[in-house]
């Protein structure tokens, strides 16, 4: 029986590891379509490029975060096969790890006041 | 000149990205080089249909910068750069062989066993081809003598047949440290 991997050891994680983990946690895609959720994901603000993406990929595969589906065109773009991957358990352990551990650094950050406080949800309403 | 930008521009970039993409390791280039290249093409597609040749250039700069970085994050791996580390300390080994043979001019056995333990150490951290070991040290010693004025005995200039004689203590403590690494290896 394959020994359980304790999500903790592999963080943290990078910034491109991160949200393609994220980009993959409700649907398989392929690298085009990771590009394009990545970007939507970040406002912009990450940009994959191919080298960049299929390293990570590369470096995913091996450590077991995510798995290769099989080949399909994309019915949204041309009729070309595009390899579909997906994320995987350790893969969602992991992604829920790191999130949580950047909920704590923000949750550091507010106690700092270098954040604005969250404002309850119905604040200020008349009940 | 939509036609430029549609079907030339396209096919020239692509086909300059298909042979960047030889500077890639093989074995990463033969897996992902197709994808790669057809992520290439949807984002050059995206580029010139949002910003026209305009989008050209950042395009170009930022695929210049990704590849640039990915290229040698996937060219400096861990075995590449202990290979690196090796071939340093054979190199240094070289040196001090030579050095003590400088210092030591009417006694060859320190500089012989200087050889013997160095190609020993480098043949324990990479056993495979361990004779390059042994070549190297053998080599940088004559290579190195000429850097010194001293008399010496190994490392006189021009001295190139001592050569056999330093592979003989090169090859065994190469061998030695090779056959040992991989006896551990199956032990373990």
């Amino acid at each position: 029986m394959a020994r359980a991997i304790d999500p903790q050891s592999l963080l943290p994680l990078t910034p491109a590891v991160f949200q393609i983990l994220l980009a993959l946690s409700d649907q398989e895609r392929h690298g085009y379509a990771i590009m394009r959720e990545v970007a939507a994901q970040t406002n912009g603000q990450l940009h994959l490029g191919p080298g960049t993406l299929y390293g990570c990929l590369k470096r995913m595969l091996r450590a077991g975060l995510v798995e290769e589906s099989e080949e399909r065109p994309d019915p949204e773009l041309d009729d070309e096969r595009r390899r579909y991957y997906r994320i995987t358990d350790l893969g969602r352990r992991v992604t829920r790890a790191e999130a949580q551990r950047l909920e704590a650094a923000v949750f550091a950050a507010r106690a700092k006041k270098l954040l604005p406080a969250l404002k309850p949800a119905f604040a200020g309403a008349r009940l | 000149m939509p036609g430029f930008s549609k079907n030339i521009l396209p096919r020239l970039a692509g086909g300059l990205y298909r042979g960047l993409l030889h500077a890639y390791p093989p074995e990463f280039r033969s897996r992902y080089g197709p994808e790669m290249n057809q992520l290439f093409r949807d984002q050059l597609r995206d580029a010139l249909s949002n910003q026209g040749l305009l989008g050209f250039l950042p395009f170009c700069t930022r695929t210049a910068w990704d590849l640039s970085k990915s290229i040698l994050r996937e060219r400096s791996n861990l075995q590449n750069l202990v290979g690196m580390l090796c071939l340093a300390a054979a190199l240094s080994f070289a040196l001090y062989a030579t050095y003590v043979d400088r210092h030591n001019a009417d006694e060859v056995y320190p500089t012989l066993m200087v050889v013997l333990v160095g190609s020993f150490i480098l043949g324990v951290a990479r056993p495979r081809r361990a004779w390059r070991w042994a070549l190297i040290l053998g080599l940088g010693v004559p290579f190195f003598g000429p850097l010194h004025g001293l008399p010496a005995r190994l490392a006189s200039p021009g001295n190139w047949a001592i050569l056999a004689v330093l592979l003989i203590p090169g090859l065994t403590g190469a061998y030695i440290g090779s056959i040992l690494r991989r006896a551990i290896a199956a032990a373990q």
